[in-house]
């Protein structure tokens, strides 16, 4: 078949509409020229740095932060509640531990300014997006041969702006106030607790009493800042130390000897730990020789199971298809002579196909950011401490809260003491003599999220790098070849692969050779890696693995559900999208849009 | 900073899904609205489902007229006129996704930005059907469409 695998293409802000765009680029060679490489990867690294920061502000920030608390008046959608407490809950310092109004140091506060200042980063990555892809989101710079945009020295100088200069003359390393680098931080942020700049929040509508709250900080410390009073997920959401990744940014690291001159590499990874061949902390050296544990992706191995899914195959629930000839066939209602159980997800369960794994002949991977950063290198269990001491270093302790002094985990590691926590609570599931009874992989809920944003600051960082490279070689270049449809550019079949934000996104398609007209065309996206059901083998998908350990306090207000699930960024409405109205309507009424689905992974 | 290029003083924008029927009449609105000749200070836009991305369209503007699927348990087709006042945001259940943003959050969101959205007037028609459709409108939301466009223009001066 044809491998498309090795032509470059980044794309903007609805993925599957790349993936399209990969279909019809030839396959066989790479003749995309460098400039048009570029201009897709500053497009689609804008999108990466906005999707990290509306996930981890906007959507997963509020389950740990109770908003309410801040002591700012707002206690109403979207920010909260998002669950209880209802008045005298005894539960609620168990769910809400971040310090809030009548704390010495308001850490809810300053949290609450932070989502609002990332809701305007998000708008400067935004329009970075559109400068290079003619609007954001949704962009149409990107062709079958490259980029439309022509290079001109106009848009580097404003995405440079936005970037890091801030029209205050900053640099990648010193970065002005209000712009992107400044705001994503370094990696040393994670430990280093005083490194709040200062900022504008004054300004803020929100901000009420000056001095309650008045910080801005980086997006790296303020993962940490809410880590540190929930230490116990770095021990909870594991899922099977199974990662996987199709590798993004194709021309964005022309020294990367682990894979092409992708800035993050294809490939596996079946451990949280360290690349035994890795050397120093962070980043990984771009070009460091490949590691020892890494292992390839190849297309033929990727299948997916409709046992518990609403779908059938050949008319029935069993057995396995490749993408190929994957069949989207729904069926809502039970099958008659299927074993007791019904089917429970409308998303099938992609495996990777791996005989030499001990989980079994089907594999599931977790796909997403830390996925990405432990195949390339830059993630792996322990990374926090080995980042821990301030300004870097071996050693880290967790800086505040109330386990302020206690070591970060290493690979190994058991569960902390969280006894003080929880105090009065009863007994708790799977709390050893020390404490949790679990014992550290890197493949956290924590880890995820601290993954996340140490991919941001590779991102951005990288982006200054692409730019450089712009102004000196491609000012005024062509971005894009003309391709030309013709017989003799189909192919019988053909996939394409690429990263969302969320993970690995792959489009597979049959072509009609006479008609050059698709026969048949399946997505394999993320979400459905990460959220699928069991498989035919009764082999629970990531997410659902993840939630084995976790204890829920208050069934009514299962927040510890809502922390795990939500380190991954599912993208429902891709993977699958159901409407109910019982909200709007009169009767319950369920609708149902199958994959292929037409958003972002 | 800005680097985007001076916005019309008065924005139209049609919002909504129009995979699902229905709940998509805001944007067959703004697309036949775009097709008609409105005065140079009028921008016509569709908001499809943007969620938090339509603050951008929302802001530095002198009038605003939402156009989107709004139910008031009233018949299929019923218009109403709302502004900012009318529209509540209740407690939010949990989001699964940030594609669920919905306009009163946005709105909410704005506040929260010092981003002012007024004056606002929505104009909402009440959906019949708003199963998976592409571009499809029930007969009572399409007889409805004439007379939205009327309040529309009106709120706009025209």
């Amino acid at each position: 078949m044809a491998a498309a695998n090795n032509v470059g293409f980044a794309y903007g802000f609805n993925v599957h509409d790349e993936d399209a765009t990969l279909h019809s680029s030839r396959p066989d060679t790479d003749d995309i020229p460098e400039a048009g490489h570029l201009v897709r990867d500053v497009i689609y690294g804008s999108n990466f740095v906005a999707s990290h920061l509306v996930h981890f502000y906007h959507l997963a920030a509020l389950d740990f932060l109770d908003v309410a608390n801040a002591g700012l008046g707002l206690n109403k959608g979207p920010f909260c509640p998002r669950y209880g407490p209802n008045p005298g809950d005894v539960t609620y310092p168990y769910h809400y531990r971040i310090p809030g109004a009548g704390a010495p140091v308001n850490v809810t506060a300053y949290l609450t300014a932070q989502y609002v200042i990332a809701l305007k980063l998000r708008r400067l990555c935004n329009q970075i997006g559109g400068l290079w892809g003619g609007r954001a989101p949704f962009i149409q710079g990107l062709t079958p041969g490259g980029a439309s945009p022509s290079v001109s020295q106009d848009a580097i100088d404003k995405t440079r702006e936005l970037l890091y200069e801030g029209g205050a003359g900053g640099t990648p390393t010193a970065p002005a106030a209000g712009t992107i680098l400044k705001f994503i931080g370094t990696p040393f942020d994670f430990a280093n607790f005083v490194n709040i700049e200062g900022g504008d929040l004054n300004k803020l509508p929100i901000v009420g009493t000056p001095g309650d709250s008045v910080y801005a900080g980086t997006m790296m410390f303020d993962v940490v800042a809410a880590a540190c009073f929930y230490p116990e997920y770095f021990w909870l959401g594991n899922a099977y130390e199974r990662f996987l990744a199709y590798g993004v940014f194709e021309k964005g690291d022309l020294a990367n000897a682990i894979d092409d001159n992708r800035l993050l590499s294809r490939g596996r990874k079946n451990t949280g730990a360290k690349y035994s061949n890795q050397t120093g902390v962070l980043p990984a050296a771009f070009s460091d020789p490949k590691p020892t544990e890494w292992q390839s992706v190849l297309q033929q191995n990727v299948f997916e199971s409709v046992y518990n899914s609403h779908y059938l195959y050949n008319g029935g629930k069993g057995g396995w298809k490749h993408p190929l000839q994957g069949e989207t066939t729904p069926e809502p209602r039970r099958v008659p002579g299927h074993p007791t159980h019904p089917a429970y997800s409308w998303i099938k369960s992609p495996r990777y196909k791996d005989a030499s794994d001990s989980l079994g002949p089907a594999v599931p991977y977790e796909a997403g950011p830390l996925a990405r950063m432990q195949v390339n290198g830059d993630y792996y269990a322990g990374i926090l401490y080995d980042l821990g001491a301030v300004g870097g270093g071996v050693g880290g302790t967790i800086p505040i809260g109330p386990f302020a002094g206690v070591a970060l985990p290493q690979y190994g590691d058991p569960g902390p003491d969280l006894s003080a926590i929880f105090t009065g609570m009863g007994a708790m599931p799977n709390l050893g003599p020390g404490g949790y009874n679990l014992t550290y992989t890197g493949g956290s809920s924590l880890d995820r999220y601290a993954a996340r944003q140490i991919e941001c600051w590779k991102i951005a960082n990288a982006m200054v790098g692409w730019l450089d490279r712009l102004e000196a070689s491609h000012v005024g270049a062509v971005t894009s070849i003309t391709r030309t449809p013709g017989a003799d550019k189909y192919y019988p079949s053909s996939y394409g692969w690429t990263e969302a934000p969320r993970g690995a996104l792959g489009h597979w398609m049959k072509t009609n050779m006479t008609t050059g007209k698709i026969q048949n065309y399946q997505c394999v996206v993320p979400s459905t890696w990460n959220a699928s059901p069991r498989d035919s083998y009764g082999v629970p998908g990531p997410a659902e693995k993840a939630m084995e350990d976790v204890f829920v306090k208050d069934i009514n207000n299962p927040l510890e559900i809502l922390r795990v699930i939500h380190s991954w960024d599912f993208c429902m409405a891709c993977a699958v999208h159901l409407v109910k109205k019982n909200g709007r309507g009169k009767k319950e009424e369920t609708t149902i849009h199958i994959d292929p689905a037409p958003t972002c992974g | 900073m800005s680097i985007s290029s001076p916005k019309k003083p008065i924005l139209i924008l049609g919002v909504g899904n129009t995979l699902l029927k229905d709940e998509g009449v805001g944007v067959h609105v703004a697309r036949r609205l775009q097709d008609m000749d409105l005065p140079e200070n009028v921008e016509v836009l569709e908001g499809g489902v943007l969620g938090l991305d339509l603050l951008d369209h929302l802001e530095e503007r002198e009038k605003i007229v939402v156009v989107d699927a709004v139910d008031g348990d009233v018949g299929p087709g019923a218009i109403y006129r709302l502004t900012r006042k009318d529209i509540e945001v209740g407690n939010t259940r949990c989001l699964t996704s940030l594609h669920e943003i919905d306009l009163p959050q946005v709105f909410a969101t704005a506040d929260l930005m010092g981003i002012k959205i007024e004056p606002m007037v929505l104009i909402g028609v009440q959906p019949k059907d708003m199963s998976m459709g592409y571009d499809e409108l029930t007969p009572e939301v399409e007889a409805a469409i004439p007379r939205v466009i009327e309040l529309v223009l009106k709120e706009i001066g025209q």
